[in-house]
């Protein structure tokens, strides 16, 4: 080795503390020991979120589907009819009552 | 008798067959054989006593766990540090903070005529200038430097080129021979 500082290094490297006596024993049984079986609540939370996630997302579509249906949107002001120029029909099919046949009435 | 020595040596290879088959006794024998060399490179590249012992648990469990899938491409003992290098960047991540660095200023300079390596233990002057150094210079040094691996093998471990290797070998060592020489050694 023909560097000193690489020399001065190996010479003097900082060397550990003893192990603890009880670190093989722990090591093994770490290694031996069966792999503990997965909990059943491991994998739920996931599906449990992903179902609530679709429930909200379902519900909430349906809610603006039904605001869509309904009538006037909120905020927006009634339609107002007085000024305008609006005329029954001349001609307008009806049922009579007694007869329950159909009336074309002029 | 040296004969009889080399008769009954194990391979690494075949301690390796045998734990990968939960053969407790070759676990022993490899834990033997090499806790001395990975607990000097944690410790030399972590720069903390107090985790030692977990770290080191850490390591050799999880050698030991990936056993039946080592299939041998690389060194035993390659696998091993590759593992307790990758185990050592996780502590870090995990403390998440660089290693206590000792200020160069902050250290004391030895006095005029007084023998520096009288006052400070050999390694404890060591162990203070490898801390000044930023993780991957030490790293690299603690690998080559203290633990004879070849640049091509630090590269793979440490996932850079080898060209980097060589540059923070060099940037390493000017700082530390900068440092030894503020404290009256020349190297």
């Amino acid at each position: 080795m023909s560097d000193p500082l690489q020399e001065f290094l190996r010479r003097n490297a900082p060397e550990p503390p003893a192990p603890a006596r009880a670190l093989e024993e722990h090591i093994l049984e770490a290694t031996l020991a069966p792999a503990p079986a997965l909990p059943r609540m491991s994998r739920r939370p996931p599906a449990l979120v992903a179902a609530a996630s679709l429930t909200l997302l379902l519900l909430g579509g349906l809610g603006f589907w039904q605001q869509q249906q309904s009538g006037n949107p909120k905020g927006e002001p009634p339609f107002e009819t007085a000024g305008l120029n609006i005329r029954e029909p001349d001609t307008f099919f009806a049922v009579d009552p007694q007869t329950d046949l159909y009336d074309v009435r002029f | 008798m040296r004969v009889g020595v080399a008769v009954t040596q194990v391979s690494d290879e075949q301690l390796v067959w045998r734990a990968s088959r939960s053969d407790s006794q070759a676990f022993r024998e490899l834990y033997r054989r090499y806790v001395s060399k990975v607990r000097g490179l944690l410790y030399q590249m972590m720069g903390d006593i107090e985790s030692l012992d977990d770290l080191t648990q850490e390591v050799f469990v999880k050698v030991f766990k990936a056993l039946p899938g080592f299939r041998g491409d690389a060194q035993f003992s390659t696998w091993l540090f590759r593992i307790a290098v990758n185990c050592c960047q996780d502590a870090r991540r995990r403390r998440g903070r660089r290693p206590v660095a000792v200020p160069i200023d902050n250290l004391p300079l030895a006095a005029r005529g007084e023998d520096p390596l009288g006052r400070l233990d050999r390694e404890q002057l060591v162990s203070q200038a490898l801390a000044t150094l930023k993780e991957e210079h030490r790293d690299v040094v603690v690998l080559h430097d203290l633990h004879d691996r070849p640049q091509d093998e630090i590269a793979k471990l440490l996932t850079v080129p080898t060209g980097t290797v060589k540059s923070r070998l060099f940037y390493a060592r000017r700082q530390l021979r900068e440092w030894f020489y503020a404290r009256g050694i020349e190297l």
